[in-house]
């Protein structure tokens, strides 16, 4: 039921924001599940890149 | 005394959880999964993804999961401090955050964080899935199930009711 939803919720945002969204979805998908990084020190670093990224590709 | 300190232990992982459940419960399956298996050893990786599917059949927010982890750890007092520690201080910072987010939603640099940690949760609730599906599909037709549910989920929006009824046949003729 994960998997399923989380397809849903990333089909929409892949359509609409593809070059930003897909690197930084993977990026965070190999630090926490595959690296098994700990959580608080992926989104310290993941959240300001992805908003960073997110600013940068609208100007 | 051990007993204590356990609880000290769960108030501190389900405080720093709570903080950080961008994208709610699904979203920080990955860390608590971590705490619980790996660093504390509280129980196995198995018994991990046995609590979160009770947690998702009952009726009830997905967070019940947390309260399944404390009563594992401590029993009654556990479920009691897992809970208390995971609702309070996010229940506190989302009323505060959605008071100020709600004067400054439309401003630039707020639709930039909004737009910036969708994929940072979509990220999190993927690595949920892959973490409980290595945990739980251990036979063929468990991983079957799991894909069948996922494509259903996906495709149809399959009522999570159904999956439950034929998980619970599959596993009570033995088969999963």
């Amino acid at each position: 039921m994960i998997l399923g939803m989380a397809g849903k919720i990333a089909t929409p945002l892949l359509r609409r924001r593809p070059v930003e969204a897909a690197p930084v979805i993977a990026a965070v998908f190999v630090a926490v599940a595959l690296l098994r990084w700990p959580l608080p020190w992926v989104l310290l670093g993941m959240a300001p890149l992805s908003i960073a990224i997110g600013r940068w590709r609208r100007r | 005394m051990k007993g204590s300190s356990q609880l000290g232990l769960l108030a501190i992982n389900f405080l720093i959880l709570s903080l950080l459940a961008f994208g709610g419960a699904n979203a920080i399956i990955p860390e608590m999964n971590r705490q619980a298996v790996d660093v504390a050893h509280w129980m196995t990786d198995t018994q991990f993804a046995a609590l979160f599917a009770i947690a998702q059949a009952a009726p009830g927010p997905n967070v019940m999961v947390v309260t399944l982890v404390g009563w594992q750890v401590a029993g009654l007092a556990g479920a009691c401090v897992a809970t208390a520690a995971m609702i309070g201080p996010s229940w506190a910072l989302t009323y505060m955050v959605f008071r100020a987010w709600d004067r400054f939603k439309n401003r630039p640099w707020a639709m930039a964080i909004q737009n910036g940690i969708a994929p940072v949760t979509v990220g999190l609730v993927a690595s949920s899935a892959f973490l409980l599906a290595g945990a739980a599909d251990n036979s063929a037709i468990a991983f079957g199930l799991t894909a069948a549910t996922a494509a259903l989920t996906y495709w149809i929006g399959l009522n999570p009711l159904w999956a439950f009824a034929v998980a619970a046949i599959l596993g009570a003729c033995g088969l999963v």
